[in-house]
C-alpha cells in the first residue's frame, strides 16, 4: 500500500490560548503516518502542545496531499502559511494569517476568517465561504507589499484594507468591502460584487478595480478618462465571467473608466460596470 | 550573601596573566574572592573540563537610541521567525539583526557576555538611547556621545575659540548625556553633508566652517586627554567604505599626533584602489602603521555574510550607499543640528568581489596585528553582522582549515588572491580573551571587569572545552553576571537588570552659559532638558545599578 496522502483533522475541545497551525501543510504531512502527524508539535501561546493533544486524526483514502480540519478554528492561526500545494479545507470559522504567503495548492475555508487572509499570497487558490477580516490580501505589518499572486474568493463581506499595498493577482469579492478597499495598491486586480465603504482607493497607485455591484462614488482624486477600452473590456469581462456566476453578464455591460489616486502616481483605474 | 566556587576549571585571564592555569574561582557578593580550598560553600560547580573567562565585553555594538528603532521598523521579516524560547523567563520578543532589546540581553548572556556598549550616542537623544539600553536585560552598558559635527562644537572651533573653553564644552556634553567616552563619526563630514559637500578628506576644508577634519580629530583627542577620560576618541574615520580609503585612515592616526586614539571598525578604512576591480586590500599598510603608532587601537567591525542592516551616524556615507540597499530602502535624517543618522539594510554576499574582499581584510587585520590588546572582537553590530555571529568569528580565527572552507566559498578572484591564503596564524584562548575581555575592559577603563583578579565584578562565563570553537562559545555551560548565575547551557536562569557605566568629568560651568545661548536661538529643546540628572538617569536604565567611572585626573598634563 503507497504511503498516506491525506489526514481529516476532528477538533476534539477548544484550546486554552490561540495556535498556530502553520506547520500543518499538506505537502509536507502527506507521507507521515498518524502517529507522526499526531506528535507534531504546534505553538501555543508561549509553549507548545502536540496536534494530537487537541484533533481525532485519520488517514485519509486520497490520490493527492490533503488535509480536512473540522471544527470550530476561531483559536487556530496561520493555517495554511505559506503552503505549496496540495489541498486544505475546514468545515467552519479560523483564525487570523490563513493562507498568508501561501504559494500554490488550493484552500477552502466553509466559514469566516480573521484579519489578514492572504496577506501576501503569492499563488494557489483560497476560497472563503463566510467573511475575511482586516487586511486581506494585504501586507503584513511593515511590508512593502501585499498580496502579489493567485486567486482570493470571499463570498461574504472583507473587512478595512481589504488589497492594501497588493501587486499582483486577483480578488473576487462577493460581498461588501470595509472602509479603505485597495488602499495603496500597487498592481492586481479586485472585482466587487457588493459596495465599498469609505476611502476606497486611497492611496492607490496602479491596478484594477472592477464593480460589478452598485456603482461606487467617485472621490475627488480620481479623474474620469475617455479612453477607448473596448478591447481590454471584453477580455478582461469575459475571463472575470468564468471564474464565478456572480459576475457571468459582466462581458454585456460597458463601463465607465476613472484613473486615480492622483495624489500618488494617478495610474490605478476603476472599471465600474453600468 | 551565597558563596560560589568554580572548581578546576582551566582559567584565562590576560589582565592578570593567567593563561590556562587549573585552579578555582571563589565569588561572594558579586564579587570575585579568594576562598580557601576547604572553605564550606552554598554552591559549588564542578568546571573540570571548561574553561573559565571574564563576561564577555562589547565596546562597539549598536543597541540603543532611534538608528536602532528605525533598523527595527525596516525589517519587519526580521522578527516574525519565531525562535524556541524558553517560556518561564524569556518575554516575546524577537530578530537577529535588529533584535528587540529583550532578544538583545538574553542572547548576549546566553553567549556569555555580559557587558556591551552603544558607540553612537547622539546628545539630544541620550534618554532614548539610555531607556532603551535600560530596557535590555542583564547586560551592563553605556554610550559614547556623538560630537565633532554639531553646530556649536565647530563654530567654536572656526571662530578659534580658547582650547579650554572647546574641552569644558566637551566634559559638559559628556556629564550632560551621561555618556562614558566621546565618538566622532566622519569628523565634520556630516555637517559638511548638509553644506552639499558629498565627501570630505582629511586635509579638505569644511566649506561653511573652513575647519578640516584633521582639526576635529585633534581637538577632540586632546580635549578628552586632558579630561582624563579613560576610553580614548572613539573614531569612526573620514570616507567609511570608499575604495583608496587607507590613505584617510593612516592621515586620521596622524592627526592625533601621539594623543590616545580608537579607530572603531577599521575593516571599513582599509580599502586600496590596485587591482582590475580598483578595490584593494591595505591591511599591510594599515597594520605597519598601528604598530608604529601605540597611541592607537582599533576594533574590526568584521562583515559576516547574510542579512543585515547598516544603521550609522555617517549621513554623507549612508546617503551615497543608499541604492545598494537590499532591501531597498533607505532612511536619513538630521537631528537638532547635532548628528546625522542613516540606516540602509544590507546583504552581504559571498559571491560579491566586494563583500568577499571585505571579510577577508577584517579576517587579516585580526591576524596581523601582533598585539591583541589593541584590538577588540566586533563586528560593528549590526553593521557587519549580527552579534551573534560571534562565536562563528571566533572559529574563523581559531580554526585555519574552517578559515580556508570559508575562503574556498569566496568569489574566485577574491580566493585566489588574498593575503589571508598565506596567514596561517590561529589565534589561542587566551588571544581571545583578550580581543573580547580584556582589552576592552582596559579601553574603557573598566578596573572591576574584564578580569577574574580578587575584587573584580562576579561577571564570569564558563565555556565547556570543545574542538569545534563555534559550538564552544555559542553555548557556554554557565554565565554568572554580578555574582548570580544567568545561564546554563544556553537557558537562562535569571534576568537582573544590567548597570549604567558613564564618566564623572570636571569642567568649568560656565561654559553652560555659551551652551544656553545657543540652545535658545538654534534648538527646539530647551537646554534645561539637555542634561541627565543621577535619579533620571536611574530611572532611565530601569533602576539598575549606576557605575560612575571616574576620571584618571589627567588634566592639565600628564
Amino acid at each position: 500500500m503507497s504511503a498516506v496522502q491525506g489526514f481529516r483533522l476532528r477538533l476534539r475541545a477548544q484550546p486554552d490560548f490561540r495556535v498556530d497551525l502553520s506547520p500543518l501543510q499538506p505537502a509536507v504531512l502527506a507521507g507521515l503516518d498518524v502517529v507522526e502527524v499526531a506528535r507534531l508539535e504546534l505553538r501555543h501561546a508561549n509553549a507548545h502542545v502536540e496536534l494530537g493533544e487537541l484533533f481525532d486524526i485519520d488517514a485519509l483514502s486520497s490520490e493527492a496531499p490533503e488535509l480536512r480540519i473540522e471544527g470550530d478554528l476561531r483559536r487556530f492561526d496561520r493555517i495554511g502559511q505559506g503552503m505549496d500545494g496540495g489541498r486544505l479545507s475546514v468545515s467552519g470559522d479560523v483564525g487570523d494569517y490563513l493562507g498568508a504567503a501561501m504559494r500554490s495548492g488550493d484552500i477552502v475555508v466553509e466559514g469566516s476568517a480573521g484579519h489578514l487572509a492572504a496577506c501576501e499570497m503569492a499563488g494557489g487558490r483560497l476560497e472563503v465561504r463566510g467573511d475575511v477580516g482586516d487586511f486581506a490580501a494585504g501586507a503584513l505589518p511593515g511590508s512593502m507589499d501585499g498580496m502579489r499572486g493567485g486567486t482570493l474568493v470571499v463570498r461574504g463581506k472583507a473587512g478595512a484594507r481589504c488589497g492594501d499595498r497588493m501587486r499582483r493577482g486577483t480578488v473576487l469579492l462577493l460581498g461588501d468591502a470595509g472602509d479603505f478597499c485597495a488602499s495603496r495598491m500597487v498592481a492586481g486586480t479586485i472585482v466587487l460584487a457588493g459596495s465599498v465603504g469609505t476611502h476606497c482607493g486611497y492611496g492607490m497607485r496602479r491596478g484594477t478595480l472592477v464593480f460589478a455591484g452598485p456603482a461606487p462614488d467617485v472621490p475627488a482624486t480620481f479623474a474620469e478618462t475617455n479612453h477607448d477600452i473596448r478591447v481590454m473590456w471584453a477580455l478582461l469581462s469575459r475571463s472575470l465571467s468564468k471564474l464565478h456566476p456572480a459576475f457571468e453578464g459582466l462581458p454585456g455591460r460597458e463601463p465607465r473608466r476613472v484613473v486615480g489616486d492622483l495624489a500618488a502616481d494617478g495610474k490605478g483605474e476603476w472599471l465600474i460596470a453600468g | 550573601m551565597s558563596t560560589i566556587r568554580l572548581k578546576g576549571g582551566r582559567v584565562y585571564d590576560p589582565a592578570n596573566g593567567v593563561d590556562g592555569d587549573v585552579r578555582d574561582i571563589g565569588m561572594r557578593d558579586g564579587r570575585i574572592v579568594a576562598l580557601h580550598p576547604q572553605e564550606e560553600v552554598d554552591h559549588e560547580y564542578d568546571v573540570s573540563g571548561c574553561v573559565v573567562m571574564a563576561g564577555g565585553i562589547d565596546l562597539h555594538t549598536h543597541i540603543g537610541g532611534g538608528k536602532v528603532n528605525l533598523a527595527r521598523m525596516m525589517l519587519p521579516e526580521d522578527h516574525r521567525a519565531n525562535r524556541q524560547r524558553d517560556p518561564l523567563l524569556e518575554l516575546a520578543s524577537n530578530g537577529c539583526c535588529t533584535p528587540g532589546t529583550l532578544e538583545t540581553g538574553y542572547r548576549y548572556a546566553q553567549m556569555g557576555y555580559t557587558a556591551a556598549f552603544e558607540p553612537a550616542m547622539l546628545a539630544a537623544n541620550a534618554r532614548h538611547a539610555h531607556m532603551e539600553m535600560g530596557d535590555t536585560p542583564i547586560l551592563d552598558h553605556g554610550a559614547y556621545v556623538m560630537l565633532g559635527n554639531e553646530e556649536l562644537f565647530l563654530e567654536m572651533l572656526a571662530r578659534g575659540e580658547d582650547f579650554e573653553r572647546i574641552r569644558d564644552y566637551v566634559g559638559w556634553s559628556i556629564d550632560a548625556s551621561k555618556a562614558m567616552g566621546v565618538k566622532v563619526v566622519n569628523p565634520g563630514g556630516i555637517s559638511a553633508f548638509k553644506f552639499n559637500q558629498r565627501k570630505l578628506d582629511v586635509d579638505e576644508n569644511h566649506v561653511h566652517w573652513q575647519v578640516t577634519p584633521r582639526d576635529v580629530v585633534h581637538t577632540l583627542a586632546r580635549a578628552l586627554t586632558e579630561l582624563g577620560v579613560p576610553h580614548p576618541l572613539h573614531i569612526h574615520a573620514s570616507n567609511l567604505g570608499v575604495a583608496g580609503n587607507i590613505e584617510s585612515t593612516l592621515a586620521t592616526i596622524d592627526a592625533l599626533d601621539g594623543l590616545p586614539g580608537h579607530l572603531t571598525h577599521i575593516q571599513f578604512h582599509s580599502y586600496g584602489k590596485e587591482g582590475p576591480k580598483k578595490f584593494s586590500s591595505a591591511t599591510r599598510q594599515l597594520i605597519e602603521k598601528v604598530k608604529a603608532a601605540p597611541n592607537v587601537s582599533i576594533d574590526v567591525g568584521q562583515i559576516i555574510f547574510g542579512q543585515t542592516v547598516t544603521a550609522s551616524g555617517d549621513t554623507m556615507r549612508q546617503f551615497a550607499n543608499a541604492d545598494l540597499g537590499s532591501p531597498r530602502k533607505y532612511v536619513g535624517g538630521d537631528i537638532e543640528c547635532d548628528a546625522g543618522c542613516g540606516v540602509v539594510p544590507f546583504r552581504y554576499r559571498e559571491q560579491s568581489y566586494v563583500n568577499a574582499l571585505q571579510w577577508a581584510i577584517g579576517l587579516e587585520i585580526f591576524l596581523l596585528m601582533d598585539d591583541p590588546w589593541r584590538v577588540v572582537l566586533t563586528t560593528d553590530h549590526p553593521n557587519g553582522g549580527p552579534f551573534t555571529s560571534y562565536p562563528h568569528l571566533i572559529r574563523l580565527l581559531m580554526d585555519k582549515s574552517f578559515r580556508d572552507e570559508q575562503l574556498a566559498r569566496l568569489h574566485p578572484d577574491v580566493a585566489a588572491s588574498v593575503d589571508l591564503r598565506e596567514i596561517g596564524r590561529e589565534l589561542s584562548l587566551y588571544d581571545i580573551a583578550i580581543m573580547t575581555r580584556a582589552a576592552p575592559a582596559r579601553l574603557l577603563g573598566l578596573a572591576d571587569r574584564g578580569q577574574l583578579g580578587v575584587g573584580a565584578a562576579a561577571d564570569i562565563a564558563v565555556y565547556r572545552e570543545d574542538a569545534d570553537r563555534q559550538a564552544m562559545f555559542a553555548t557556554p555551560e554557565y554565565v554568572f553576571k554580578d555574582g548570580r548565575l544567568v545561564a546554563r547551557q544556553g537557558r537562562l536562569e535569571a534576568v537582573p537588570v544590567g548597570g549604567t557605566h558613564f564618566l564623572e568629568t570636571e569642567f568649568d560651568p560656565g561654559i553652560e552659559k555659551t551652551i544656553e545661548k545657543y540652545a535658545q536661538r538654534h534648538l527646539s529643546v530647551s537646554y534645561r532638558n539637555a542634561k541627565i540628572g543621577k535619579d533620571e538617569l536611574c530611572s532611565c536604565a530601569n533602576g539598575g545599578a549606576l557605575l560612575a567611572c571616574k576620571v584618571h585626573g589627567r588634566r592639565g598634563g600628564k
